[in-house]
């Protein structure tokens, strides 16, 4: 736990440009050339130029050296400091993390992150050849589907819920991805599409895994007190919270494991001075349809054992209590695995600026919540209006 | 070369999860470790306590009974694993506290959360010298 005194005695930080290149399949572009058309927007929407940014922070996963500085070069060339932040799907949103810090302490004024990714198809983690495989990978053990299966099961024999209600959340995902220019997929599923498309690992059918994808984002930060330099309507980073699973030694364990989310969302919460009340929407991180169930149980938004239920009933779509991935979620918007800690974050920014068009959320939200799941660590970052 | 030197041997795939005794009698076992300050124990060994943090732990056999914790079955197939779809993967709550991800390959329709299973261990094929190498799988137990 973060100490929070000095945590509030810290410059208040905003977003004050977001930008971001249509997730999707690009075979054709390099890192670079998805990276330019990110910043570019992201500039446009700030009104700043390459000068005016002070230091850099590049979120990457399967292709980390020197990609920081590679897909900056793209746009400017200034020498200022950039490092590579790679937090497996966590990335850009520990880039956003540390660019808050290094500002909030006033080392400088502006920060640009970015967040990249180009990704093959098929599993992650698949091994090359037999004789390089690991044991864990010879047995079939260690696929990430899997990890959120084993939870998902443990769930249903908990606290009965049901298959359809994690294909829900899929469902769901693709209604308001296709209200989504940016997303990979913006094409509607229907729960019978969902439930018989081809087994992964059961109760999660192929619509309830994210897709691989390609795609770039990002966001000018900087001191709240230099915004009035920009055009760019500025939303304040108000806390944050991150950390490692704890061990334990009976239970799904890994960054699925139970009570995970919850520890990192109260350090959240405790640092932005609110509580899971006052979230008005939130991002979360459904690399598999069910990790938004047990994130919007320990997010505090629901009873535990009721998350299921609570998007079965529709309390998490666009117009309900709590509006649960308002740009399609990992499922439908694509997950790049670089670039989409930015993505959540951009969603949320437009939903507090009141510019989500077709998908804004309704009654004026002042207040966001972003998680995001990367192997090894998760952020919670809460965003003010 | 004497009779002995000519038999085949058994050993694991990979080393570290599970011993495989010299004695072609004895049966292989997974292997752990016990604090000799807390008692705990640990699934894969560990060479500092996770619970009390000293580093007084010593490498113990684990039984390989537990009860299913949860589990799944898995229909994607991981390219180059031995192990073919459908398999389910449980984690087990071993008797001696810890959990491992185990999988089952045979009576998938038995496997339940809360049910007892067991380990054991079987060949997949042979190495260079023909020697037969093993992997260790769970199946419900009293079968």
């Amino acid at each position: 736990m973060a100490n929070v005194e000095a945590w509030r005695n810290m410059r208040e930080v905003c977003i004050v440009g977001i930008g971001m290149h249509k997730f999707g399949r690009w075979p054709d572009k390099s890192a670079g050339d998805l990276v330019r058309e990110a910043v570019v927007a992201a500039f446009d929407d700030a009104g700043c130029e390459f000068k005016d940014i002070q230091v850099g922070f590049s979120g990457c996963v399967q292709r980390v050296t020197g990609t920081g500085q590679a897909v900056f070069g793209e746009v400017g060339q200034t020498g200022i400091l950039i490092d590579n932040v790679e937090k497996a799907c966590a990335s850009s949103s520990t880039a956003i993390r540390v660019a808050t810090w290094v500002v909030g302490a006033g080392l400088y004024d502006v920060a640009l992150c970015t967040g990249v990714e180009k990704m093959q198809r098929g599993l992650l983690g698949a091994p090359a050849s037999e004789e390089s495989a690991s044991y864990s990978q010879l047995m079939g053990l260690g696929i990430m589907p899997g990890e959120y299966a084993l939870r998902a099961r443990r769930h249903m024999s908990e606290y009965g819920s049901r298959r359809e209600m994690f294909a829900q959340v899929a469902v769901k995902s693709h209604k308001n991805g296709a209200l989504n220019p940016y997303a990979q997929y913006q094409t509607p599923l229907t729960l019978e599409e969902v439930l018989n498309a081809r087994m992964i690992a059961d109760p999660l059918t192929l619509y309830q895994c994210s897709p691989t994808s390609d795609g770039a984002t990002a966001a000018v930060i900087c001191a709240r007190e230099v915004a009035n330099r920009f055009r760019g309507k500025p939303i304040t980073i108000a806390g944050w919270g991150s950390g490692t699973p704890a061990y334990s030694p009976v239970g799904v364990g890994g960054d699925v494991a139970e009570g995970f989310i919850y520890k990192v969302g109260c350090e959240a919460y405790e640092l932005a001075g609110v509580g899971p009340e006052d979230i008005d929407l939130c991002q979360v991180h459904d690399a598999f349809s069910a990790g938004e169930v047990f994130a919007v149980e320990e997010l505090g938004f629901c009873p535990s054992g009721e998350g299921a239920r609570f998007i079965w009933e529709g309390k998490a779509d666009i117009g309900g209590e709590k509006p649960v991935n308002t740009d399609g979620g990992l499922e439908s918007r694509g997950h790049p695995m670089g670039a989409t800690g930015i993505a959540q974050a951009i969603e949320i920014v437009r939903q507090l600026r009141g510019e989500a068009g077709p998908r804004q959320v309704p009654g004026d939200p002042k207040v966001g919540l972003q998680h995001n799941v990367g192997v090894g660590g998760c952020n919670v970052l809460i965003y003010k209006r | 070369m004497t009779e002995a030197t000519k038999e085949k041997k058994r050993r694991p795939i990979r080393p570290g999860r599970f011993v495989v005794p010299d004695d072609p009698k004895a049966e292989p076992h997974l292997v752990g470790s016990r604090c000799g300050n807390c008692g705990k124990y640990f699934v894969p060994p560990r060479v500092i306590c996770l619970n009390c943090g000293k580093a007084q732990m010593e490498e113990v056999p684990i039984k390989g009974k537990g009860t299913i914790y949860s589990f799944t079955t898995v229909h994607q197939q991981l390219p180059h694993a031995l192990v073919k779809v459908p398999y389910a993967i449980a984690i087990v709550a071993l008797e001696e506290g810890p959990s491992i991800h185990g999988v089952i390959t045979e009576d998938l329709d038995a496997v339940e959360v809360g049910k007892s299973v067991e380990v054991y261990f079987e060949k997949v094929k042979e190495d260079d010298e023909g020697n037969d190498l093993l992997v260790d799988k769970f199946r419900v137990a009293g079968k």
